[in-house]
């Protein structure tokens, strides 16, 4: 809403600049978004250049003697264009220009020049500094420049909260400031035509077939009007308020909207030639072209105003194309209307239109403001069209629309605000606002609000305006805070912080992935994604399945930036339809991460940093589990991936908690990615993580340092190249027991003196008991054990 | 010329190498890249293998199998020559001004760390927290949050729908209705989380941001609680001097409704930072807690915004590119 200062002045004294009602209002809750100062001109006037001669000092320079019809005026001009006999505007000494200039005597090359003649640029009519404004000939001298073109007013634009549609206008935001400054509100005065006067039911009948969707029906005629331009000051006030001037039939219906914030309608009278109007449900399928030529597809949400046979209008958001005023009417019916507020934003809605006048019908119009509304019209076709009113008016009101009736505690007030507000504040507060009051008791108000506040339904809305206008700065600020609350559970988010400052520890920067994602990248996982019904884009149809998709791609994103290695992870919501419906929709919280390129980039002490491989990426996830004192996660083989070219499950008994391995090309093919070295990912159930690593805090406890030495032994197997690591410490595991400390791999070596598919790999094994200092003999008796069981049960052969 | 003649050739050369090796004019690294780089003279020599007979091949392999070797050997022993009369730098004069092995660290995202730090300072006033699901239904992000089903309200939020009744969450604002349906009052609750708007993407605005929303309910909490409780976070996460104003708005779910804005010195002008209010009676209603007897507040603030006064961050997109040049500077 953009509202014009000087209109305001219309209905309340304004002493703020712009810039000060701008930040009062926006105090009240009426934000003010953007304010246009207005361009004042003083001192400016038409005039006559009557002689024009050489400057002695200076060749491009003229001396002009210049007439303005009071008196003569030498002014030193370097314009071009300038000839004896030309007019033109001339700011005279003391003049001020927009922006701010201020003309003074001046001397140049030492003559004297008294005033400026003025370029289209220096009085921002335009950008053009060519030369001096030419005017017609035959322009009067001595008039002001503001006369011929006028500056833009000063004007504020507000962003209206949709519960206040009563802001939506001139004197609803004058109601406002009067109510804050506690100045006079001065309603319009109106000429109301005879009280029973009934001359106009000869020219219309109105007949209300849906009551529900128009409680209220106000009709007149009004004749010999005139079709033309509107006065100066109404296209100014409508410029600043952002509405172009049509005619002054159109700019009218237009300016009493914008002042009373009632929308209104006026057709032109021989498009109803059946003299009757008719407010009824449009049929399903029922067309109407409308004002802007395009014809619209009704169904029975949507409310008709028809002459009984045709449809002329849709109610409430927007004219017919035939029934529209034309240079050549003369007699037009006046509609002012009250329609149903949930009727006009589904038929809005349904047909993507919003007007202005739908915007204050669906936020809720004032049904008393009707008759104001139809009058003012009336008074202004009479005044500025010629018009002659058929006097009388009528209104159809089957259906009166009730205030309702709230009692209003201060006990409540007091609760709420959390401050004291007197009770005559209060009073003076719910009168400012409009509304009727009666005290019913000390300290309680019988209230009925007006009708042009529909927000006011309830003793909190009520509350809500006397805090509103005692002001929100005036509530003391004061943070009090007492009392434990016994709530749980407590953040089940609160051990993701560790998990994440473990993975920032391992290198990896922390990425959040757009969630929306095409049916393509979603669906290429196999899974069914979540589909959006109004996606901004088709690369944004469908909510994503998983997070490497998202990692790969700001894997991509930085290498097309000169940073080729990468560790990215991400810790978010992914989304499957495992059925139809609401229900069917699985919400997961999963951690991903991926490695691309070299470990580290080259440096001093490293000229060939390693390439970030399957190990490395295990590595990290294996140093993230151990921080997080998760142990027994294994990792095994899985071919059912599309993602990984080798892809592996990652499990801790028995469950599956995510995946990892090397992505495939084709892949990223198919997911429109570009192929590059290696990159290896992984992806966990982050839900289940977190459950598990809480539980491990839980269950951790204190074990005792054992004080007996540990003994370490070296032992060489030949094995076959099927038998896995893992498979050799699983089978010392059971025979150690709990004496044993820890096994690893030391080196693996391949020779063909070990025969073909052979391969020796040295194992480190470290016993140690809490009990006792381990013998010779122990160890010997538990070495000869495993060699024996990995001869047999694994092919082994001991190497010496 | 023969193999055989260029294999002399090349073991002449050598010897005239390790004598400028001896008396400095050439360097280990130069002599090793000379003859046994990669593209150094004897890789050379076996890349003319390939041209043979392949009758000479076995033969002339073994040739430079030999000569290679020996080269080598006699490389090894004159560096290790060398090695014991260089002169080493005394214990003194090590260069400590080398660079140390590099350790590579990442980041914790902006979000996720404005997050933390909100979650953080509203722990110590007493706020537990909670989470909600992203997807939701009308019930938990507009129903029950008092936005009738024609309501304009609905208009200010730009909703992503999955069908008609399922919505991407506009707001962490459905965690209060999840809350509340589970709970008894008096709650004191921080709600952070991923929300939805269907805005056209700009520097201004992304189709998804985050959001910090707090609910705070009991018998007795006013709006000057909620003023002091906003402040108090302010001016922990702005400093002690944070100008603020407080302004009448709007909200479905919250009456009065507030906007709060700060006031931005760089850009001279208010910027908005949370919307906040009294629970409308009706939410309470909607949640089975009785409006004449429980009381409370409700605020909602945006994290990337947050971040981007805190850190001057001028383009919101910038939050979900991935791009290291970005997050490695929140370190």
């Amino acid at each position: 809403m953009i509202v014009a200062i000087d209109w305001l002045k219309d209905f309340v004294e304004i002493k703020e600049t712009p810039q000060e009602l701008a930040d009062m209002l926006t105090m009240l809750g009426m934000e003010a978004e953007a304010v246009t100062a207005a361009e004042t001109v003083e001192n400016v006037v038409t005039a006559r250049v009557s002689e024009v001669n050489p400057h002695p000092n200076a060749d491009r320079l003229k001396l002009c003697l210049v007439d303005d019809g009071s008196a003569t005026h030498q002014v030193i001009c370097g314009a071009p264009n300038v000839y004896a006999g030309q007019i033109s505007l001339l700011a005279r000494v003391g003049a001020k220009l927009p922006g701010g200039q201020k003309i003074k005597k001046a001397r140049l090359r030492g003559s004297e020049s008294f005033g400026m003649l003025c370029s289209e640029r220096e009085l921002q009519l335009s950008d053009s500094h060519e030369g001096l404004l030419d005017l017609p000939s035959d322009t009067a001298l001595g008039l002001d420049a503001n006369e011929l073109f006028p500056q833009p007013l000063a004007a504020i634009e507000f962003e209206i909260t949709p519960n206040r549609p009563d802001c939506l206008s001139h004197y609803g935001i004058a109601r406002e400031i009067a109510l804050k400054t506690g100045r006079e509100l001065q309603p319009l005065s109106l000429r109301r035509g005879k009280e029973n006067a009934n001359d106009v039911e000869d020219f219309v009948d109105i007949i209300i077939d849906d009551s529900e969707g128009c409680p209220r029906y106000i009709a007149g005629i009004v004749e010999n009007i005139k079709v033309g331009p509107s006065p100066d000051w109404m296209v100014q006030r409508l410029e600043a308020a952002g509405q172009r001037s049509i005619n002054n039939i159109v700019d009218i219906s237009n300016y009493v909207l914008l002042e009373l914030g009632h929308p209104n309608h006026i057709f032109d009278y021989r498009h109803v030639p059946t003299k009757k109007v008719v407010i009824r449900r449009a049929g399903k399928g029922e067309t109407i072209t409308t004002l802007d030529d395009i014809e619209r597809k009704l169904d029975d949400q949507h409310l008709l105003i028809t002459d009984g046979e045709q449809p002329i209008a849709i109610a409430g958001i927007m004219g017919g194309e035939l029934s529209g005023v034309t240079d050549d009417t003369t007699t037009v019916l006046i509609e002012s209307a009250y329609f149903d507020p949930v009727r006009i934003r589904k038929g809005s809605k349904s047909l993507g239109l919003m007007t202005e006048a739908s915007r204050r019908f669906e936020r809720g119009a004032d049904p008393q403001a009707t008759e104001d509304a139809f009058w003012r019209v009336v008074n202004l076709l009479e005044e500025l069209a010629g018009g002659q009113a058929v006097p009388g008016m009528i209104d159809a009101y089957p259906r009166k629309v009730a205030m309702p009736l709230i009692t209003l505690r201060k006990s409540e007030i007091d609760l709420i605000a959390g401050c004291e507000i007197t009770s005559d504040r209060i009073a003076t507060y719910l009168s400012g606002l409009g509304i009727e009051w009666q005290q019913s008791q000390s300290d309680e108000w019988l209230c009925t609000p007006p009708s042009f506040r529909p927000d006011l339904e309830r003793e909190i809305d009520l509350i809500e305006e006397i805090i509103r206008v005692y002001g929100y700065d005036n509530v003391p600020v004061i943070p009090n805070y007492s009392g434990v609350y016994d709530q749980s559970p407590q953040d089940t988010l609160k051990p993701l912080t560790h998990i994440v400052n473990i993975m920032v520890g391992l290198g990896f920067n922390q990425c959040y992935s757009n969630s929306l994602q095409s049916a393509d990248v979603a669906g290429s996982l196999g899974q069914i994604p979540v589909e959006l019904m109004n996606p901004l884009s088709e690369e944004m149809s469908h909510m994503r399945t998983d997070l490497l998709t998202g990692l790969l791609k700001a894997d991509e994103f930085n290498r097309n930036n000169g940073h080729p290695n990468n560790r990215l992870f991400e810790i978010g919501q992914v989304f499957t339809q495992t059925q139809p419906g609401f229900k069917g929709i699985v919400e997961e919280k999963r951690m991903a991460g991926l490695i691309s390129g070299t470990v580290g980039t080259q440096h001093f002490h490293d000229s060939e940093p390693a390439k970030q491989s399957f190990f490395h990426l295990k590595g990290y996830l294996e140093a993230l589990f151990n921080n997080l004192d998760i142990s027994g996660v294994i990792f095994k083989p899985n071919s059912e991936t599309a993602q990984f070219s080798h892809g592996f499950d990652i499990s801790l008994q028995e469950e599956e908690l995510g995946s990892l391995g090397i992505i495939n090309p084709d892949y990223l093919k198919k997911i429109g990615l570009e192929e590059t070295g290696a990159l290896i990912g992984f992806e966990i159930n982050a839900d289940r993580l977190l459950d598990i690593y809480t539980q491990t805090l839980e269950q951790r406890r204190y074990q005792r340092i054992t004080v007996f030495p540990a003994v370490a032994r070296d032992i060489n197997l030949v094995l076959d190249d099927n038998i896995m690591v893992e498979q050799v410490s699983e089978l010392v595991e059971n025979i150690s027991g709990n004496l044993l400390k820890k096994i690893a791999p030391m080196d693996i070596f391949r020779h063909k003196s070990l025969g073909s598919g052979k391969k020796s790999i040295t194992f480190r094994v470290e016993f140690q008991s809490s009990e006792r200092t381990l013998t010779d003999d122990d160890i010997a008796k538990m070495m000869d054990k495993i060699i024996a069981e990995a001869e047999n049960k694994l092919g082994a052969e001991l190497r010496t | 010329m023969s193999l055989d003649q260029q294999i002399e050739a090349v073991r002449e050369q050598f010897r005239t190498s390790l004598d400028s090796l001896l008396n400095d004019s050439k360097s280990v690294e130069d002599i090793r890249i000379e003859f046994f780089g990669r593209k150094g003279k004897i890789a050379g020599l076996f890349a003319r293998l390939k041209e043979l007979p392949a009758s000479e091949k076995p033969s002339a392999g073994k040739l430079l199998n030999e000569l290679r070797n020996n080269l080598q050997q006699q490389f090894d022993q004159t560096q290790e020559k060398l090695e014991s009369t260089t002169s080493k730098p005394a214990e003194d004069y090590f260069d400590y001004t080398l660079p140390g092995v590099p350790v590579k660290r990442g980041t914790v995202h902006p979000i996720q760390a404005t997050m933390d730090e909100m979650k953080d300072i509203f722990q110590t006033i007493g706020f537990n927290v909670a989470y909600g699901p992203e997807i939701d239904d009308d019930r938990h992000n507009f129903e029950a949050l008092n936005f009738p089903p024609h309501h304009p309200a609905r208009d200010m939020q730009d909703t992503f729908f999955v069908d008609k009744q399922t919505v991407l969450r506009t707001h962490t604002s459905n965690v209060q209705i999840h809350l509340m349906e589970n709970q008894r009052p008096p709650l004191r609750y921080l709600m952070p989380g991923k929300v939805y708007r269907n805005e056209a993407i700009s520097f201004k605005h992304y189709c998804l941001f985050h959001q910090v929303e707090g609910l705070y309910v009991d018998k007795n909490v006013s709006f000057v609680d909620l003023k002091g409780t906003v402040y108090y976070f302010l001016q922990k996460m702005f400093g002690k001097d944070v100008k603020a104003r407080f302004r009448p708005s709007f909200f479905p779910f919250t009456e009065p409704s507030a906007e709060v804005d700060i006031w931005n010195e760089q850009r001279n002008q208010w910027m908005e930072i949370v919307g906040c209010g009294m629970v409308d009676p009706n939410v309470f209603e909607s949640v089975g807690y009785d409006p004449a007897v429980w009381h409370g507040f409700a605020f909602g603030f945006g994290v990337e915004r947050i971040a981007m006064l805190k850190y001057k961050i001028d383009d919101i997109r910038l939050f979900y590119q991935s791009d290291v040049r970005f997050l490695e500077q929140f370190k």
